[in-house]
């Protein structure tokens, strides 16, 4: 029955919906449309110069099987994310900590530790590039005067994964210390308190208390961070081009050469579905496994 | 109701008219012409332009700036799938063959009949004989080296006439002299101290043009002139490949590779003695001249080392014409300024570029226009121009379409050679000849 309510009611959904249909229209176009249309380009052999032809899914084949690079590329880049996610999780924790305590000039040293993200990853890849430089960089300087062997930073194998993650940390953790310090400051006093009555030091208040208050942050700043990291790009463009011998050459450099310097478009987005599933998995795993290690401040365990 | 009847007749006839008489002045043709470079091509390439528009008054040229030439891949791949090339453009170098066998370039063939000569060099073929762009430059490799620092050590200057260049050992010779470690010492005394260099003998690159020059040096490289063989399995090619990675790892007198250089790099290098010669492209001379004169930096040039015979290599990137453009005439128009070194002049004396005719190596008076300036050195007459056109060899890069894809995996593989990991013969036999092979063969 049409009552007065229901035209409310009504009313109200559709005021509702309207609101809601400038994200909902900005996802599908911006979001959906693109995602459908590159799935479609994945299955073709378009190279921009001709029209492309249906190929199935022969490009997922080709690169599973004749790829040259593709399970090279899928081990770095790997190799990267876990280093890099460790890495900055455990440095973003730990400065956030140090910056948690009173002392004179706080705000002062949380704005020096968050600069770094600022800067723009172009400008300070061309700075570090001089810095890791084997002969004349600052790096070896150092390294050099307190009297060790100096290192091949970006020109060697074994070493330029870890020397961009000492770049990436340095420059992408400034997000992940606001978030922490943040987590840190809502931990309840009184809980410190009384491990401190009951004669325990820093390392229990740390490992009793804050590690699991602070667990539901550490969870979204390690999935924020792999996800991150699998998008890692512009350092190894502008500073290796994927050496040397292709062991910095990691998922998103490849996709990009494929599409924009080799043509082969069809290729390119079958690299990217296959990105987005294998970063999918990812996710979920963690989400699954989250539950053990998360606490949620009033839940019973 | 008249009244009004006979208000729309007028306004409409006033309306008709003017549309007939604007339809009788012709329209100027637009074309858009794509380059990339940073702001200060863009006010030289604008001027250039303008230039051309002032002696072509029924020609209005839109110039379309990139930012860098990967910038330029990405968009013009854009361009390309929404159907919006431009009509002229320089072209990233290793796509220029791909792209013109897809139908994409206008054939210059003969076009360029109707030219002035141009240097055999630089001309992009696509394996069934059309030219599809011609480089707007010709940069050939040269040694650079600091007046200063050869001084110093009292030794004479590199040779800048080809009869008397030096052997790639002689040059090897001269490097380790120059070489210096933090005591002072040089590879040839006890107790050098490899790990705590100073000073370079010289700085080389690792990039495609540098080895390909001393394979050809040598008797060796990538595939033969007529694009049938491959060759980076020849003995010559292996033991070129090898003689340069031994400079780094086993004289000690070049850097170990840095990854990707930036540029202008060289001015400082040569300046502050980190090097004392640099072997590089002609393309430095701006560099190198402003920091002489903005620095006081003494530099010379000379010719290239030689292995087995005297040899350079030129690159440039190309003029090309879109088959999609709707003003072919005019396009081809602008091509032709574009290619005339005389339209070009600035950017020949400020050193950036060689011409593309050969016309403006042999012919005095034009000679003079381009390197009669205090930025060419006196010596540039011999050690670069005469040499450019009498040793410079043609780079894969003009009639290999595969070149960029096997070039991938060469550079990649050989970043282990110039490392000292592995020999060269075991890396090109065994890790590079199996990849490339199909990629050469089109599979």
């Amino acid at each position: 029955m049409r009552t007065r309510k229901f035209h409310a009611e009504a009313r109200e959904a559709t005021s509702g919906f309207l609101f809601a249909l400038p994200v909902i229209l900005g996802l599908l176009v911006w979001v959906i449309a693109p995602m459908i249309g590159v799935l479609l380009i994945s299955l073709t052999d378009w190279n921009v110069l001709k029209t492309p032809n249906w190929v199935g899914i022969s490009n997922y084949v080709k690169l599973f099987t004749t790829d040259l690079y593709f399970w090279n590329t899928l081990k770095v880049t790997f190799y990267y994310v876990v280093l890099n996610t460790a890495c900055a999780t455990l440095y973003s924790l730990i400065v956030a900590m140090l910056l948690n305590q009173k002392i004179r000039g706080r705000g002062i040293y949380r704005s020096i530790f968050y600069l770094p993200t600022i800067v723009p990853i172009v400008a300070s890849s061309a700075l570090w590039l001089w810095l890791f430089n084997p002969d004349f960089g600052l790096f070896n300087v150092m390294l050099r005067g307190i009297g060790l062997h100096k290192s091949l930073w970006l020109s060697s194998q074994t070493t330029v994964v870890p020397s961009i993650v000492l770049m990436s940390v340095w420059g992408g953790a400034g997000n992940a210390i606001v978030i922490f310090l943040a987590a840190l400051q809502g931990v309840p006093r009184e809980l410190l308190e009384a491990v401190e009555i009951d004669g325990g030091n820093w390392w229990h208040r740390f490992r009793a208390i804050m590690l699991p208050m602070i667990s539901p942050v550490t969870f979204f700043n390690v999935v924020t961070g792999l996800i991150n990291s699998f998008a890692i790009f512009t350092q190894s463009y502008v500073m290796t081009n994927g050496g040397p011998n292709n062991s910095s050459l990691f998922y998103v450099l490849l996709l990009y050469r494929e599409g924009f310097q080799r043509n082969n478009l069809g290729g390119a987005a079958a690299l990217s579905w296959v990105l987005i599933v294998i970063v999918s998995i990812l996710s979920l795993l963690i989400f699954r496994t989250s539950r053990r290690w998360i606490y949620y401040e009033g839940e019973q365990r | 109701m008249r009244r009004r009847f006979f208000m729309t007749a007028v306004i409409t006839g006033a309306f008709l008219l003017l549309i007939a008489l604007s339809a009788g002045t012709a329209a100027p043709v637009t074309i858009q012409y794509g380059y990339w470079g940073d702001q200060n091509e863009e006010i030289s390439t604008t001027a250039l332009l303008k230039t051309f528009m002032d002696k072509n008054p029924n020609i209005k040229v839109e110039g379309l700036r990139f930012g860098s030439n990967s910038e330029f891949n990405d968009k013009i791949t854009t361009l390309a799938a929404s159907g919006n090339l431009p009509d002229v453009s320089t072209f990233y170098e290793p796509n220029v063959l791909t792209w013109g066998m897809n139908g994409q370039f206008v054939d210059l063939t003969d076009f360029y009949k109707k030219a002035a000569p141009k240097l055999d060099t630089i001309k992009f073929v696509t394996p069934d004989g059309k030219i599809v762009g011609i480089s707007v430059a010709n940069e050939i490799m040269v040694i650079w080296y600091s007046k200063t620092i050869f001084d110093a050590a009292k030794l004479p200057y590199p040779p800048a006439e080809a009869s008397k260049a030096w052997t790639w050992n002689q040059f090897v010779d001269v490097a380790k002299k120059l070489t210096k470690d933090a005591n002072g010492k040089t590879p040839n005394d006890a107790g050098f101290d490899k790990d705590n260099i100073k000073t370079f003998g010289y700085w080389g690159q690792q990039w495609w043009m540098p080895w390909l020059t001393f394979a050809v040096s040598n008797g060796g490289g990538m595939v033969s002139q007529d694009g049938k063989k491959l060759m980076m399995a020849d003995p010559a090619t292996i033991d070129a490949i090898q003689k340069m990675a031994d400079v780094i790892n086993v004289h000690h007198v070049s850097p170990v590779p840095g990854s990707q250089q930036m540029p202008g790099a060289i001015g400082t290098a040569l300046l502050s003695g980190q090097v004392a010669m640099a072997l590089d492209g002609t393309w430095d001379l701006l560099t190198l001249g402003t920091t002489k004169e903005q620095q006081g930096l003494d530099f010379g040039v000379g010719v290239l080392p030689y292995m087995k015979k005297l040899a350079t290599t030129s690159v440039g990137t190309p003029e090309v014409v879109y088959k999609s453009t709707k003003h072919l005439n005019e396009s081809l128009a602008l091509l032709g300024f574009l290619m005339d070194p005389a339209s070009s002049l600035p950017l020949l004396q400020n050193g950036i570029w060689l011409p593309n005719e050969k016309q403006w190596y042999t012919n005095k008076d034009l000679l003079q226009k381009w390197i009669g300036n205090p930025r060419h050195p006196p010596e540039y007459k011999t050690a670069v121009v005469d040499f450019a056109l009498n040793y410079s060899n043609r780079l894969p890069l003009y009639y290999v379409p595969s070149f960029a894809k096997m070039d991938d995996v060469i550079e990649a593989a050989l970043g282990q050679v110039w490392l000292g990991q592995k020999s060269a013969a075991d890396v090109i036999k065994n890790e590079i000849m199996p990849k490339i092979t199909p990629i050469f063969q089109g599979k």
